[in-house]
């Protein structure tokens, strides 16, 4: 009998590998091949028409550069007149003011000149230490320039200042993950929450670090308190994803029309119509702006009798009373069935569920006549 | 390094002949060593990425500049020892460029997110669901909660067969370090195994 290390190594020598896109080959072999010669280059540079536009861009970059251009001769000049004590680039400390030291950081920071934004941010942190926010942009500047330890120094110094300033709550969350400290960025997240029940990044990174340390039913719960906020974005779709491989289906996600729209099925077929009115704004909400859409509806319940179309009911009921004055095309259908996707998945539990299905809306096409 | 002269015709060279002839200006003939480690490599970025198209990029990278560096290659060294050390330092430069990547957004934003990438999660369930036991799914699910460079190293020892000497000199530890982490990595994932 195999010993469990064994099992594990058996399991290790058999790692499944994906096959790779079938073009790695060919692309890298063209991104080897020699180039042409300079001379060949340059006669087809010579010999090709070209032409030239100006764009606002363009215009604010020549603008910018000869700026530039006349002020680094007059900047030489100063520095180089006797009496000045200028040292430069990098460590020119511009005036003893907190402020202009932290708004030289945060643009040197944009620019990604991250090594002297740093010292333009410790400057700003030192001239005014009671300042959360400088010490927050110099805990960046330290994890730009990849230093987590200062980094999160930083951030405690921030929240020293102010215990609530959430950036820094949240920056110090993130900070343990990274190395790995599950139970304080849970800490963390869970006090940004308390702040802002909101935050997005909070409510996600809560997700991932219970599934971190294996809390699946914690797991669970930050999942479906994110989709119950934020239904857009691949985070959107793999928190999705992610629930189903609990055998949680709540949500579900529809193609209709040419949006990919994730819907709350406990809301929609929910018995209050506050909740139940809310899920149907945002369906159409989402759809809004895209190619007009008209909305089937298929509702599978196996609570009891005729429960499946009491839910339809409500549905349309719903769907009514937020398009109160307009026009909409809409079908129903309902089965006291399981749905089809449980009959072929014995996991899959849902007593109640709905397809959507979007086609053309018919009133929107031209008829064709000969 | 053996002569030109001597470098057998016809499809199966070893890798130090083709590299051989690489340097020779036969440039045609990395082709080989594409295909050869195109499988491996990519799913070495896709377990780092956990994204197809991304790690076809990174691979496709990775590729190129084990051309440009082909020259420097001490051909006492297998080659595809050297490849995955290129590799794995491609893969921890991605991982930077996402962190300040990330970073970037929190400048534009003004606001305190760091984003974390997927790859946290690390593979999909995909990779799971090939195996039919449950037994096989929950070793690798209990994988996926070790460190990206721990897993790395038992998947080149049990799966690519790698010795301990060319491990270490990817990861650029002594061969004692790389045995005691394989060992403490195997533990680890039996403890989550019985817990």
């Amino acid at each position: 009998m195999k010993t469990d290390v064994e099992r594990i190594i058996t399991a290790l020598r058999a790692f499944p590998e994906y096959p790779p896109p079938r073009d790695i080959a060919d692309n890298v072999m063209s991104g080897i091949m020699p180039r042409k010669t300079l001379r060949t280059r340059l006669k087809t540079w010579l010999t090709s028409s070209f032409t030239f536009t100006l764009t606002p861009l363009r215009l604010s970059v020549y603008a910018l550069s000869a700026v530039f251009l006349i002020t680094i001769p007059s900047t030489l000049v100063y520095y180089f007149s006797p009496g000045q004590s200028v040292s430069f680039p990098g460590n020119t400390m511009v005036s003893d003011n907190a402020s202009a030291n932290f708004q030289i950081g945060q643009g040197l920071l944009k620019a990604d000149l991250t090594s002297d934004a740093l010292v333009f941010l410790d400057k700003a942190s030192s001239l005014d230490p009671r300042n959360e926010e400088y010490s927050f942009w110099k805990g960046i500047a330290y994890w730009e320039n990849g230093d987590l330890e200062m980094e999160r120094t930083s951030y405690l110094e921030s929240i020293s200042i102010n215990s609530d300033y959430l950036p820094a709550i949240l920056n110090l969350g993130n900070n343990f993950l990274q190395a790995g400290d599950y139970h304080e960025s849970l800490l963390l997240y869970k006090r940004v929450l308390e702040i802002n029940p909101f935050e997005k990044q909070a409510l996600y990174n809560l997700a991932l670090t219970y599934r971190l340390i294996g809390d699946i039913k914690q797991e669970e719960q930050a999942l479906i308190s994110y989709l119950s906020l934020y239904r857009k974005g691949q985070r959107s779709l793999d928190s999705l994803e992610r629930l189903q491989e609990m055998n949680n289906y709540r949500f579900r996600k529809y193609l209709l029309g040419n949006r990919i729209i994730i819907v709350d099925q406990a809301n929609l077929l929910e018995t209050s119509e506050q909740i139940q009115k809310q899920e149907i704004a945002y369906l159409y909400d989402s759809l809004a702006g895209g190619p007009p859409v008209q909305l089937n509806f298929i509702i599978y319940c196996t609570e009891k009798e005729n429960k499946a179309e009491q839910y339809a009911k409500t549905v349309l009921n719903a769907v009514s009373d937020w398009k109160k004055g307009e026009e909409y095309m809409l079908t129903m259908s309902w089965f006291d069935t399981p749905d089809p996707y449980c009959q072929n998945h014995p996991d899959c539990n849902l007593k109640k569920s709905v397809l959507i299905f979007g086609t053309p809306d018919l009133r929107t096409l031209k008829e064709r006549t000969i | 390094m053996k002569n030109s002269t001597d470098i057998r015709r016809g499809m199966n060279r070893s890798d130090e002949e083709i590299v051989v002839l690489v340097l020779a200006g036969a440039t045609e003939e990395y082709a080989q060593l594409v295909k050869k480690y195109e499988k491996p490599i990519f799913n070495l970025m896709y377990r780092f990425t956990g994204d197809v198209q991304e790690a076809g990029d990174l691979t496709q990278d990775v590729f190129i500049k084990s051309f440009k560096k082909i020259a420097s290659l001490d051909v006492s060294k297998k080659y595809f020892t050297w490849l995955y050390t290129i590799a794995i330092n491609s893969a921890k430069d991605w991982l930077r460029t996402q962190l300040k990547t990330s970073q970037n957004k929190l400048l534009i934003e003004g606001q305190a997110i760091i984003d974390r990438d997927k790859n946290f999660f690390g593979p999909s369930g995909q990779e799971l669901t090939l195996q039919t036991q449950q037994e096989t799914a929950n070793i690798y699910k209990t994988l996926e909660k070790l460190p990206l460079e721990k897993k790395e190293m038992l998947i080149m020892r049990y799966m690519h067969e790698l010795s301990i000497h060319d491990i270490a000199e990817i990861f650029c530890l002594s061969e004692s370090a790389v045995k005691m982490r394989i060992k403490r990595s195997l533990e680890q994932v039996q403890r989550l195994l019985q817990a």
